[in-house]
């Protein structure tokens, strides 16, 4: 693969990376986590209600 | 341990005139003893005096003695036309920052520049002999003495007369005290009789010699020492190469010239003419004054009694000379302080809190504080420019490096003001505690929060409370980091008796053979010596190569002074032969190489001012650490890598050059040591072609292509002053990009959508979780409100032990946020995928000895899960299992507290 082109996807994952504000390495395990915790306060504001 | 001085001195005043006399006091000049300090010395003179102060005063303000009078350019100018008459060559100035010669931060003296380091030796190579050099020193032990005293610098010019004299060769001590003599006499046509040559010793620590130190009205214009002697006085030998090392302040030329109060006026020029119309100046009372100031040495006295005795003097109250004079002294130590901080900039020093970093710190914040102190409407950015073009006739670097000088003192300012006020706020309520302030609270403050002595004493006279400032106090935090730089430390071989090892690993030896002539048993393992070897040791940062002696794996090798030790396996003897794994060998080349590329890039993205501080290789990414005063913005490593891989594109030829290092340093200046001090007499140059020039010693491409690709994979500020660039190049640039790739393609199957929208997704996600975590914190706020609480009193106490279903730790949490009082204790537990229990303990119950996270640490724990805290609140979380146990367990709470506020 073309080094341009591989630059283009680093720079999107460290665009993520930054939103989620974690090292680029942390990324996937973070957005688990993420997906995790709407879940389980999605069901814990439905126990609420 | 050095030379005993005393001893030196017994033994050439046993014999004066085979150490002190020269040719030039065979024509009617008279050796004499000092009655005031004791020193003997050379005068063709009736005088009496040895003319050092305080022996004598300065006779020469307001009155110069000379024919001449030349401002700071036009001194040098002289000096260097009459040296260069007489055989001299002239030689540009070497950098303030000192990186070939180990164990100094800066140059603080012109025999510096020719110092260097062979094998545990150190050597003097001149690059022309004999030679004069304008050498612009910083020395840091006379702060507090600068802008007071008249003639103190921080930063000044030393001229370098320097010859190493071998019979035939240079020359030795008459011609030397001849040039000068005729220098001072001839050229600046100071009256003979007022010359004075003091007798003194110099030693060092394994050589020694004489020393003629020379005075005029007062003045100390130069001295010169003449080391000729190895060892101590017990036991030495002549040197073959004697060293005459004669050195003297172009400030002091420039002063007795033009006889101006303090030397800070002949010297700044038009740049303190300027700052002068910010303060009430008079010449004729500073001329008066300086007479007397002269003796002012703040090390030795205490600053205030001086000033009293000088007022006294003067017939005026020591608050009015303090009112005179205190603004002048402050435009001459900012002056000086700009001045110091320009030129160590230019040569890529940088303000930071480390090294010698630490002590071009300490300057900017004095000046900065005094620009402060007083309210002068002037910028230390502008003083430093004015240097730079005051003195770029002379010293154009300054001027060719204002942007970096202009940049990272504009930095370094906005970090001053920006803990200013908080400083402000932290002395104030020490003042106000009444608090000593010892010394070392001082240094405390000074290096935590950068409060100056200054600023202290500016707010202690706002408060009208009392406050010195320690006279030493900036010699004392200067000088704690002025201790030699730490060489890297390395385990210790006993390689003695074992021949040199002949290096084949410039060649790109893949194979080769070899004989084992020695073997070492170093912590259990075994090394073995080579007579050749293509495995490159670790070195320059590049981490070692690895391979196979016959079929035993080589897995470490390392070199002591001129031989290479090979870890092997298994004991190897006899003829070997010799492989290197090479595509280990290729990515280390590889990373080596891009190191210079990016270094070169670095300096022409971020600045001049950029230096290599650091750098390790190894195969699957290397770094480079460089000296910079923030972390590279995004758009600037962009550039840095666009830049590196344009180079790489381009594909410039790499030549690696073995060259004398005075041919070296000719050829390419003192930019060569990136990597610090190189030891021998030669040095291993890499040139990428019109891109950077360094002293290298590693293995190397041969054409930037070879490097493949650069990938920049972070950056970070990693110490004040230094920023490491972490990359890989080759094949493990691809291999972590790829590896990028992988993640983002990890993160979009998690996403569930293609790998552009990643970045949106998340966006939408992260909106979502906040939405909801929102909405979440109300709905618990309302529930928490309406739960039914059961309170029970214990004496004056409040105790509320209680189970909620549905409720995680953070209900419990919210619950407690409202219900939380000094004399309250709650228990709660919360029952859903788990028991989470929470237990806040007010004051009053703290107090009687409860600890709650004690208390739920227990609990937890005897039911099978766990916890803890400090005493006012535990936490903790027990299986769901136990459900059926909790009664016991509020049981158990209820008993601890009834028991405790009981027995209360």
């Amino acid at each position: 693969m073309k080094f341009d082109e591989l630059k283009h996807y680093e720079k999107i994952l460290i665009e993520t990376a930054e939103l989620l504000e974690v090292p680029i390495e942390h990324v996937p395990f973070s957005l688990k986590k993420l997906i995790k915790d709407i879940k389980q306060k999605k069901e814990e504001i439905g126990a609420l209600r | 341990m050095g030379v005993d001085k005393s001893n030196v001195m017994r033994m050439f005043r046993k014999n004066p005139d085979r150490y002190w006399k020269v040719s030039l006091f065979e024509d009617g000049w008279k050796r004499k003893q000092c009655p005031k300090c004791g020193k003997f010395f050379w005068t063709k003179s009736n005088t009496e005096y040895c003319g050092d102060p305080p022996c004598v005063e300065y006779s020469f303000l307001g009155k110069p003695p000379t024919k001449i009078n030349v401002d700071y350019i036009k001194a040098w100018r002289a000096i260097e036309k009459f040296f260069v008459e007489h055989g001299h060559t002239s030689i540009a100035r070497y950098p303030v920052i000192c990186r070939w010669f180990p164990g100094l931060y800066f140059t603080v003296a012109s025999i510096v520049d020719f110092q260097r380091s062979v094998g545990n030796k150190t050597v003097f190579e001149m690059p022309a002999n004999p030679l004069i050099v304008p050498q612009v020193c910083l020395r840091f032990n006379d702060i507090p003495n600068i802008g007071i005293s008249g003639r103190h610098f921080s930063c000044f010019t030393m001229i370098g007369q320097h010859s190493i004299y071998e019979g035939n060769k240079g020359y030795w001590k008459d011609r030397c005290i001849e040039l000068d003599h005729e220098l001072l006499t001839k050229v600046y046509g100071i009256p003979e009789e007022s010359i004075t040559y003091v007798e003194d010793i110099w030693a060092g620590p394994n050589a020694f010699g004489s020393s003629l130190e020379y005075y005029s009205h007062g003045l100390e214009l130069g001295n010169a020492v003449f080391t000729e002697f190895l060892g101590t006085p017990e036991k030495f030998t002549e040197m073959e190469q004697k060293v005459i090392d004669m050195g003297a302040g172009l400030e002091r030329f420039a002063w007795i010239s033009q006889g101006t109060p303090t030397a800070y006026d002949a010297v700044f020029g038009p740049v303190i003419e300027d700052m002068k119309k910010h303060v009430d100046y008079d010449q004729t009372f500073y001329l008066k004054y300086s007479k007397l100031a002269g003796a002012i040495n703040a090390d030795e006295h205490d600053l205030l009694s001086s000033k009293q005795t000088i007022a006294k003097q003067l017939g005026i109250s020591v608050e009015e000379l303090q009112k005179r004079t205190a603004p002048v002294e402050a435009i001459y130590t900012i002056c000086d302080h700009a001045r110091a901080l320009a030129f160590a900039i230019a040569d890529g020093g940088l303000p930071s809190n480390v090294g010698g970093g630490y002590n071009l710190r300490v300057i900017l914040r004095r000046a900065l504080n005094l620009i402060n102190q007083h309210s002068f409407d002037f910028q230390l950015i502008d003083i430093a420019e004015k240097h730079a073009r005051y003195l770029k006739p002379l010293y154009p670097s300054l001027i060719e490096n204002i942007d970096s000088i202009h940049k990272i003192l504009e930095v370094e300012e906005k970090k001053y003001r920006s803990t200013l006020q908080r400083a402000r706020r932290t002395v104030r309520t020490l003042l106000t505690s009444n608090q000593k302030i010892t010394e070392e609270k001082l240094v405390q403050l000074y290096e935590s929060q950068g409060i100056t002595p200054e600023l202290i004493a500016e707010i202690a006279a706002e408060e009208g409370k009392q406050f010195e400032i320690p006279p030493n106090f900036y010699v004392k935090v200067t000088e704690r980091h002025m201790k030699e730089k730490k060489e890297e430390e390395k385990f210790v071989v006993d390689v003695s008796g074992i021949p040199p090892t002949k290096k084949l690993y410039y060649e790109d030896v893949k194979e080769f053979d070899a004989t084992v002539i020695a073997e070492r048993e170093i912590n259990g393992k075994t090394w073995v010596a080579l007579d050749q070897t293509a495995f490159y040791p670790e070195s320059g940062g590049q981490e070692h190569d690895t391979g196979y002696l016959n079929n035993i794996r080589v897995n470490n090798v390392q070199k002591f002074g001129d031989v290479i030790l090979h870890r092997v396996e298994q004991p190897v003897k006899g003829k070997v032969h010799g492989k290197i794994d090479w595509d280990r060998r290729t990515l280390l080349t590889q990373h080596h190489t891009a190191t210079h590329v990016i270094n070169g890039a670095c300096r022409r993205v971020l600045g001049k001012h950029v230096y290599q501080a650091g750098a390790h290789k190894s195969t699957s990414k290397a770094h480079l650490d460089i000296t910079h005063y923030e972390n590279p913005s995004k758009e600037e490593v962009e550039k840095i890598e666009r830049l590196s891989n344009k180079v790489i594109q381009e594909a410039r030829p790499v030549k690696r050059m073995i060259l004398p290092r005075t041919e070296a340093e000719r050829r390419y200046g003192m930019r060569l040591y990136q990597g610090g001090a190189v030891p021998g007499k030669e040095l291993f140059v890499l040139d990428i072609t019109d891109w950077d020039v360094e002293a290298c010693g590693g293995t190397h491409v041969k054409n930037t292509k070879e490097i493949g690709m650069i990938t920049i994979l972070n950056t970070e500020k990693i110490q004040d002053g230094v920023v490491r660039i972490t990359f890989a190049a080759g094949s493990s640039a691809e291999k972590a990009l790829l590896h990028r790739k992988e993640l983002l393609e990890e993160a979009a199957k998690i996403l569930n959508v293609p790998l552009e929208e990643v970045p949106q997704k998340t966006k939408e996600l992260i909106e979502q979780w906040k939405k909801i975590k929102k909405e979440l914190e109300m709905l618990r706020k309302q529930k928490a409100k309406t739960e039914r609480l059961n309170i029970e009193r214990i004496k004056d106490y409040e105790v509320l032990i209680q189970k909620f279903d549905n409720a995680n730790m953070h209900y419990l949490r919210e619950i407690s946020r409202q219900l939380t009082s000094d004399k309250r204790f709650l228990f709660l537990v919360g029952i859903s995928d788990r028991i989470y229990v929470f237990c806040s303990v007010g004051s009053e119950f703290v107090k009687q000895g409860i600890n709650g996270g004690q208390i739920v640490a227990e609990l937890c724990k005897k039911l099978g899960g766990g916890g803890g805290g400090p005493p006012h609140k535990g936490e903790g979380t027990i299986p769901i299992q136990r459900k059926p146990q909790i009664e016991q367990l509020f049981k158990d709470v209820k008993r601890r507290i009834e028991r405790r506020l009981i027995a209360s």
